[in-house]
């Protein structure tokens, strides 16, 4: 088992509950929410995906733990194990193999996030910030590139930067319910990790919201019929 | 060129008309994907189509989960995050265009008949959705070798790590 957690300010915040409930499995932080947004094009969790021996998806399904998810999950794990299938490593690519692959295929985002991943770990953060510049040159609308430039701006402790980043990639997509959480938790952490996560403060939230964003459509409506 | 389900928006204002002249605004629907048999149900309609959504889930092959929010649809593993104004009376009804845009369908054709009060539809509902990205990988297809960021150690963790082995990957967040 793999956990992953959606987590933008990285690692510290969910190794808290992975501390109190001495979780054993391995534990990872996705900051950019690259495996549950990109490949799996999710914007809710919790979320729960079985892979097979050879790494291939064989049920995915935005769902936390209850009766109906366990009743799955035993049914799909009994299945017989299927034969490893030999497979060259897609790891180990070298930072020159992703600059080949985004100069052949510039809109190849896979491309653009293993050259971050590359650049973050071989030359830092500012190395890695001007490739996410460039990504977004050629992929202006992937809203995963806002969640990385999100990220970067946080471990720079750039808080101001990294909401703008957020509130864009939310613009992008304004159903992803990730983005919109990651945003409340950046400007709000005292209602995530003082005694708990506040769902009233949140059920509250979403009220004021809607009706602000209801009351900007009247004046909208408003606006065209007095035009 | 107009979509079609543009096309039925004004085909059934033409409808509520005669509709609201015979003071009722219930509407026979009936639904095929495309490949499929015909399903009917009994809609309403108040400048869209409203249907009951175990009906729709039914006649669209689609898990729809309207009771608590967030509220979401899923086709076949996919799940897409649904905005509460496609539900009305507690998640029990759905508007029917924009459940079947919101996983990507479209209509491909359609027919009116306003003295019978009965709407025709076929649609197309796509095998898997298509986001632009990395890539949407469908169930079947191998996961790219992703690397993560471990909470403890320094050494990235990566998908292939597991290969022979099945793995249960859960998805969480500390928010």
């Amino acid at each position: 088992m793999l956990s992953i957690a959606v987590d933008v300010q990285g690692p510290e915040l969910p190794g808290r509950y992975v501390k109190e409930f001495g979780v054993t499995y391995p534990v990872v932080v996705d900051r950019a929410n690259i495996f549950a947004g990109a490949v799996l094009g999710q914007r809710v969790i919790p979320l729960w995906s079985l892979l097979d021996e050879n790494g291939v998806l064989v049920a995915s399904r935005a769902a936390g733990p209850g009766r109906k998810t366990f009743q799955t999950l035993e049914t799909l794990l009994a299945r017989p194990p299927v034969p490893v299938e030999k497979r060259g490593s897609e790891g180990g690519k070298t930072r020159q193999d992703f600059e080949d692959a985004v100069g052949a295929r510039p809109q190849d985002l896979g491309a653009w996030v293993g050259l971050i991943h590359v650049a973050l770990q071989s030359d830092g953060l500012e190395a890695a910030g001007a490739v996410v510049k460039a990504a977004l040159k050629a992929l202006p609308e992937q809203k995963i590139l806002y969640m990385i430039r999100a990220d970067l701006a946080l471990r720079r402790g750039e808080k101001s930067e990294a909401l703008e980043a957020l509130k864009t990639g939310l613009e992008l997509d304004p159903e992803d319910w990730l983005i919109h959480k990651q945003i409340w938790c950046v400007e709000h952490p005292e209602r995530f990790y003082e005694g708990g996560v506040d769902y009233r403060w949140q059920r509250k939230t979403i009220q004021n919201e809607r009706s602000r964003k209801d009351k900007h459509s009247v004046n909208n409506s408003k606006g065209n019929r007095d035009f | 060129m107009m979509k079609p389900h543009v096309g039925i928006r004004v085909f059934l204002g033409v409808l509520v008309l005669g509709a609201a002249l015979a003071a009722q605004d219930e509407v026979q629907v009936s639904l095929t994907v495309e490949g499929g048999a015909p399903v009917t149900g009994t809609g309403s309609f108040d400048g869209e189509i409203w249907v009951s959504t175990a009906w729709a889930a039914k006649a669209l092959g689609l898990d729809i989960k309207a009771t608590t929010e967030p509220f979401q649809v899923c086709h076949g593993d996919i799940c897409f995050p649904a905005p509460a104004r496609l539900f009305s009376g507690a998640g029990r009804r759905v508007e029917l265009d924009g459940l079947i845009e919101l996983v990507g369908g479209e209509v491909v054709s359609f027919g009116a008949n306003l003295d019978a009060g009965r709407v025709d539809y076929t649609v197309r509902i796509p095998d898997a959705p298509v986001a632009s990205g990395l890539r949407v990988v469908k169930v079947g297809d191998p996961v790219p070798d992703l690397a993560f960021e471990p909470l403890k150690g320094n050494k990235d963790i990566q998908l292939s790590d597991f290969r022979g082995r099945k793995l249960l990957i859960v998805n969480w967040a500390s928010w």
